[in-house]
């Protein structure tokens, strides 16, 4: 079992997002929470990674639960477990394609950073600012950014939200392949119902 | 992804706020250091110049004048005195011994000063090649004068450069002086009978004990080589030229230094101490030898205070206590220098809030990125020190170039202004610099502490759920 969520619940304030969550995640699964706009999709996913704290139920990542660890040995884990695709995709606009991808933690056992950057048709642009990019080559560099350090988990939060069905097609493909490639575990979080038909496994919120 | 690149490329995207905080730690840092190598220089030269002189002797006027003048020779003389009234004091019991100094004239701004051997051996000096002067109108040279052995030249009326020179005797140089880091490294130094002779003055006695009280065997070798001093025929000659002095007199006598005097010929040889020379006081008229100043040793700290109590009731001269007047004077100068020293410290002020303002303003824009790096598994302990870094590397800059800026400046300032340039002086790692630059760079340090304090509790996940 690779994750195993337990009673979760969350509030922000009175207002409570999820309430009693209870699902188990194994190891090259690929999941999408779907839901609604403001319905804790992003929150989960937060939770899920370690972002975010809770009060109420647990979160067992391999046999650690999340809220019991310190920020620091979170901070760890997240470096050397899991990969993320963000919303805004947050890439740093002052650093090139290839630094950008270099900020993960790319250790010994990573895939080579180059036939990387090959596979997903960012060769040409390996020295460019990220303003130079176009909207599908900047999500091609954040799927590179967070699958280099070979996760064991990849989190990508609304990877679509922003794209036409043909790019959101691309990306979709392209992060199902790097999953299978490495085994790793996939959990997305849309709201967008083109890339449903994709996935086996679904959490829907409301 | 190396820290040190990352920190090189964001400030990089910022280069014109972090170039303003550099400019500014780099001015500030630049007259800081400026301020603090021409104090450094300043009382170095002082102590140096006037070290075991407790008083100089010389006429009536600013007492302050008076000891520039004759022991830092950097101001005009009040005036000269007579030697008969001088030779009153000098035999006095507190005195330990006495260096008499004729001025009047220079060589390319290098004052011509006659003196006893004295003179040298009381600042060290000691002879690169040559010899001391035998005979008048030899000289030895300073370090920093640009006179060859041998070499003569003409004196030029006046203390300062541009006057008229002296036609009708030359000097030559017997001697050149190793560099001593003293006054006398850029004066021409020669008897001063050579002085006295040249503006028309008879000379002094060259028997005369109170000229050099200080070891009696140097005194008696000085005597011996005064005795072959071809002193009458210098001042016969001296006498023929009488006229050629008219215009020079004039102008030095607008100076207060020697101007030609109607020859007398009172031989001075003859007269007595004490009493005797005040009975002929009368006989001390305008070709009576006159000296600039005597600068007194005396035999303790007591005396510093009582000699020029006596000297300035009793006499017709003036005694001026160097310690004093130095002192009087470093306060003068040093709110000129506090000035500086808070214009600088404002400067690094300035820069530490710029680099405060540069961090913390552009860290709203950056919280975004900092927010990626924590996701990615940055520590919070990593990003602190990235934004720490980013302050250092401003604050090393400011500083490198500060010290870049004020050592040229220093040296440039130190090569044009020809008084600095004759002193010699170099760039100096005081403990006040290496101070400032800690100071400057605690400045620094705490400048970036709160951005980075503030960077480093990033809540990661609202900041990334932001404008979603």
């Amino acid at each position: 079992m690779h994750f195993k969520i337990e009673n979760l619940k969350f509030k922000y304030g009175s207002q409570i997002v999820f309430d009693n969550q209870s699902f188990t995640i194994n190891r090259g699964q690929k999941l999408l929470i779907h839901g609604p706009s403001g319905c804790g999709k992003t929150t989960l996913i937060n939770l899920m990674s370690g972002l975010l704290q809770s009060q109420f139920g647990k979160i067992i990542f391999e046999s650690e639960d999340l809220f019991e660890l310190s920020e620091n040995q979170l901070d760890k884990l997240r470096a050397k477990n899991f990969g993320f695709v963000f919303q805004r995709l947050y890439l740093i606009n002052y650093l090139n394609v290839e630094q950008n991808i270099q900020l993960a933690n790319i250790s010994s056992n990573s895939c080579d950073m180059n036939s990387l950057i090959e596979e997903l048709g960012l060769l040409d642009k390996r020295k460019s600012k990220i303003r130079e990019l176009s909207v599908g080559e900047a999500q091609r560099v954040a799927i590179a950014r967070a699958i280099v350090s070979k996760p064991k988990v990849i989190f990508a939060d609304e990877p679509t939200s922003a794209l036409d069905d043909n790019n959101s097609e691309k990306v979709m493909k392209l992060l199902f392949a790097q999953a299978e490639k490495n085994n790793t575990t996939l959990i997305v979080s849309s709201h967008d119902s083109r890339i449903k038909k994709k996935f086996s496994n679904f959490l829907e919120l409301d | 992804m190396n820290d040190i690149i990352f920190i090189y490329y964001s400030l990089k995207s910022r280069w014109l706020n972090c170039s303003l905080s550099i400019f500014l730690t780099a001015f500030g840092v630049a007259i800081a250091l400026l301020v603090n190598q021409f104090e450094h220089t300043f009382s170095k030269r002082l102590s140096k110049d006037g070290s075991g002189i407790d008083l100089v002797i010389g006429a009536k006027g600013s007492p302050l004048q008076l000891i520039l003048s004759t022991i830092y020779h950097v101001d005009i003389p009040p005036g000269n005195i007579p030697f008969h009234e001088a030779k009153k004091i000098i035999n006095h019991p507190q005195i330990e011994y006495v260096i008499p100094l004729a001025l009047g004239d220079n060589w390319k701004g290098h004052r011509i000063v006659g003196t006893s051997l004295n003179y040298l051996e009381h600042y060290n000096a000691k002879l690169e090649e040559g010899s001391v002067w035998k005979n008048d109108f030899e000289v030895v040279v300073g370090s920093s004068v640009n006179l060859n052995l041998n070499q003569e030249f003409e004196g030029a009326h006046g203390l300062f450069e541009g006057g008229d020179f002296h036609g009708d005797k030359k000097y030559k140089v017997v001697g050149k002086i190793k560099q001593t880091g003293s006054v006398i490294d850029r004066l021409v130094i020669t008897s001063v009978d050579s002085v006295l002779s040249i503006h028309g003055l008879d000379s002094l006695n060259k028997n005369d004990s109170h000229l050099n009280p200080i070891k009696k065997s140097d005194r008696e070798e000085d005597n011996k080589s005064h005795h072959k001093h071809p002193k009458n025929k210098d001042n016969h000659e001296h006498h023929q030229n009488g006229k050629s002095h008219s215009k020079h007199s004039e102008e030095i006598n607008q100076h207060n230094h020697f101007g030609d005097k109607k020859k007398n010929n009172v031989n001075l040889e003859d007269d007595d101490h004490g009493e005797h020379a005040e009975e002929h006081a009368h006989e001390h008229t305008k070709n009576s030898p006159e000296i600039t100043a005597f600068l007194v040793t005396t035999k303790s700290p007591i005396a510093n205070i009582n000699l020029p109590r006596f000297v300035n009731k009793e006499t017709s001269l003036q005694a001026a206590n160097p310690a004093v007047e130095i002192t009087r004077l470093t306060s003068m100068l040093g709110m000129g220098s506090k000035s500086f020293a808070t214009l600088s410290i404002i400067l690094i002020l300035m820069a530490a809030l710029s680099i405060f303002a540069g961090l913390a303003a552009n860290l709203e824009n950056r919280m975004g990125d900092l927010a990626t790096l924590r996701a990615l598994g940055y520590t919070k302990k990593r990003v602190f020190k990235i934004i720490i870094f980013e302050g250092i590397t401003i604050i090393i800059l400011g500083l490198i170039l500060g010290l870049l800026f004020g050592i040229t400046i220093f040296e440039i300032i130190n090569n044009v202004i020809k008084p600095l340039n004759t002193i010699q002086e170099s760039f100096d790692l005081t403990n006040d610099l290496i101070f400032i630059i800690g100071i400057v760079f605690i400045t620094g340090i705490a400048a970036a502490l709160f951005p980075a304090i503030k960077a480093s509790q990033i809540s990661v996940a609202n900041q990334l759920s932001r404008n979603i």
